[in-house]
């Protein structure tokens, strides 16, 4: 999360967008760019999809800024249109894996529960997910959001967005680690 | 969320890794002005590659989609209204799907099915016969026996109800007919898991699975309150993950008279819709006189409220006829029942019923048109957007009906999706 911003900014950079203020929406975007870029190229792999992805989601914000009553959820709110409009366009572009699958190289470090994951194992191993899924991972894992605030933004329980998580980290568990 | 484990802990310092190769630049001036500026439809270039103004095909595509949904969303918000909400992961058929078209007829098939329920993120009606347990898939209208490694242990198959929050589809199976114990199935993972027993009702009589509520994100289990003249409810919602059991506001009970009632759930208005049927004392020849209303029931207070729609008095159930089907059609957003020769919806928010069909010849002159089934099951297929029709026979052919059909209650059409087999 970029680090200049605070809720009080952002609460009047709201209010101030929403009305239709070039210059505060500017602010907005200076502020959570990075963070959307990040999430939508966590569902996409790709950076030029997840650029158009963030594009887009821009032109949603844009036009539905109004709707968002509470300053302190503008950055959940922003990343979960980013991540939907990831999803959507890779769903749309194939519906197969992201990325590539790659033979795996020797791992000197399997067994070593310390040991960091390898980027080509996380890439194929993300790429063996859905793209909701890769939704889900990149809204907890990436804007480290929690499931009480992913929830409300794919319109289901805290519960049940554990659930998920859990269910989608046991498979990635298999496939990454060793232990 | 709890504290990570040592295996989160890795992925998530690995994930974020990763996330930090995505493209960095940013011109937020630009991304404004072409934001701001930008009429729909018309190709442009990004502000932060500089790149001459033209798009791949497969950019140009992507961006015609996306618009072409924003389109939908916004055309969408003004003719439905703001109370139809899709999930948002919802499952869509993949392109060349036949979904309108009926499966082989010849394919293999469970020998019988009762309890379904429609796993909308997999796009499948989920059942068991006997101890097997089958999908039927709604974008290609074909069965598919699943194999698990393990299945609920019982031939008594009650009602089944999909946690959207979850993701699993909920039963309780029990030896004979007893509830028994809760079971989960996860057919992403085709696998079943066993749970605690069912829901500790006072009652247990006439207690079943009945429905999903969003609000909660559990599954509900109903029982009558065992008194025949009162319209009485006792719920208790299961939450899958932790495998308990949670009592819903203790219903205010409502003296009626002698009745039966159907339920459904209307997310729309976020009540149980309840058709009440009552009858008075039998007059010399044996007639009686029956009256039906509707009823709404607020699960988050636990009180009922009387209508004032007309509600048809066409289905009736115990001596006196066959359970009607009834379901929430979440796509024209009201409340359906079929049975008898007769079609009716209730859109609770005008509370108002609608006949959706009456046949001329009711009763057992009715012939084996979908319309004269007696007693269907009907449940909503959230990708097709339509009900699914099945179960329930023919009084006048004295035929079970073995096909598995669709119904569109907003145009009226029938979907043949798998006949009966030769």
């Amino acid at each position: 999360m970029t680090g200049v911003t605070t809720v009080g900014s952002m609460s009047a950079a709201l209010h101030e967008a929403a009305a239709g203020d070039e210059a505060a929406f500017t602010r907005i975007v200076t502020a959570y760019h990075w963070d959307m870029v990040r999430v939508a190229f966590g569902v996409c792999g790709e950076p030029e999809l997840a650029l158009d992805a963030v594009q887009a989601a821009w032109l949603v914000a844009w036009r539905k800024l109004r709707n968002v009553h509470e300053p302190d959820r503008l950055r959940s709110w922003l990343v979960a249109v980013a991540a939907n409009e990831a999803r959507d366009i890779v769903r749309h572009r194939h519906s197969g894996s992201v990325v590539e699958l790659v033979l795996e190289p020797p791992d000197a470090d399997a067994g070593d529960p310390a040991a960091e994951i390898d980027e080509l194992d996380l890439r194929n191993a993300l790429a063996h997910l859905k793209p909701e899924e890769r939704s889900l991972i990149a809204l907890r894992y990436g804007a480290e959001l929690d499931s009480t605030e992913i929830g409300p933004l794919l319109g289901i329980s805290a519960s049940g967005v554990r659930a998920r998580l859990s269910r989608i980290m046991g498979r990635l568990r298999k496939e990454l680690d060793d232990v | 969320m709890s504290e990570l484990d040592l295996f989160e802990a890795r992925f998530a310092a690995a994930y974020r890794r990763y996330l930090d190769k995505a493209p960095r630049q940013l011109d937020a001036a630009a991304v404004v002005r072409t934001v701001t500026a930008q009429p729909r439809g018309r190709a442009i270039a990004w502000p932060w590659t500089f790149r001459p103004l033209v798009l791949r095909p497969a950019q140009a595509l992507a961006w015609l989609v996306i618009l072409g949904i924003l389109l939908a969303l916004v055309a969408a918000g003004i003719f439905v209204g703001s109370q139809h909400q899709r999930p948002a992961l919802a499952f869509v058929c993949p392109p060349g799907s036949t979904s309108n078209t009926p499966g082989p007829v010849d394919q293999v098939r469970p020998p019988g099915f009762s309890g379904m329920a429609f796993d909308r993120r997999a796009g499948r009606l989920v059942t068991l016969w006997d101890t097997e347990t089958w999908t039927f898939d709604v974008c290609t209208n074909t069965w598919l026996q699943m194999h698990p490694t393990q299945e609920p242990p019982t031939s008594a198959v009650g009602p089944l109800v999909y946690d959207v929050d979850s993701d699993v589809t909920i039963g309780a199976f029990g030896p004979d007919e007893a509830p028994g114990n809760m079971w989960a199935y996860d057919l992403e993972a085709n696998t079943w898991m066993e749970k605690g027993p069912f829901a500790p009702f006072a009652h247990p009589i006439l207690s079943s699975l009945s429905f999903y509520d969003p609000v909660s994100g559990r599954v509900v289990a109903r029982a009558d309150d065992g008194d025949d003249d009162t319209l009485g409810l006792a719920l208790w919602g299961y939450e899958v993950e932790t495998d308990t059991w949670i009592p819903m506001s203790p219903a205010e009970p409502l003296v009626i008279g002698p009745h039966y009632e159907f339920f459904a759930y209307d997310a729309s208005v976020d009540r149980l819709i309840a058709y009440a049927r009552t009858w008075g004392p039998a007059d010399a020849i044996g007639n009686r006189q029956f009256g039906t209303k509707t009823w709404l029931f607020d699960l988050r207070t636990g009180t009922w409220s009387g209508t004032d729609a007309v509600t048809p008095p066409n289905f009736s159930a115990g001596m006196w006829g066959y359970a009607p089907g009834i379901a929430y059609d979440e796509a024209a957003q009201r409340t359906v029942m079929m049975g008898q020769g007769y079609s009716a919806a209730y859109d609770a928010s005008e509370d108002r019923w609608q006949m959706v069909y009456e046949t001329p010849t009711e009763g057992p002159k009715c012939g084996t048109r979908p319309e004269c089934l007696q007693a269907p099951d009907l449940l909503f297929d959230s990708v097709n957007e339509r009900l699914i029709v099945y179960g329930g026979f023919f009084a006048s052919a004295d035929l079970d009906f073995a096909d598995i059909m669709a119904f569109d209650t907003r145009t009226g059409d029938w979907t043949v999706l798998l006949a009966a087999p030769q």
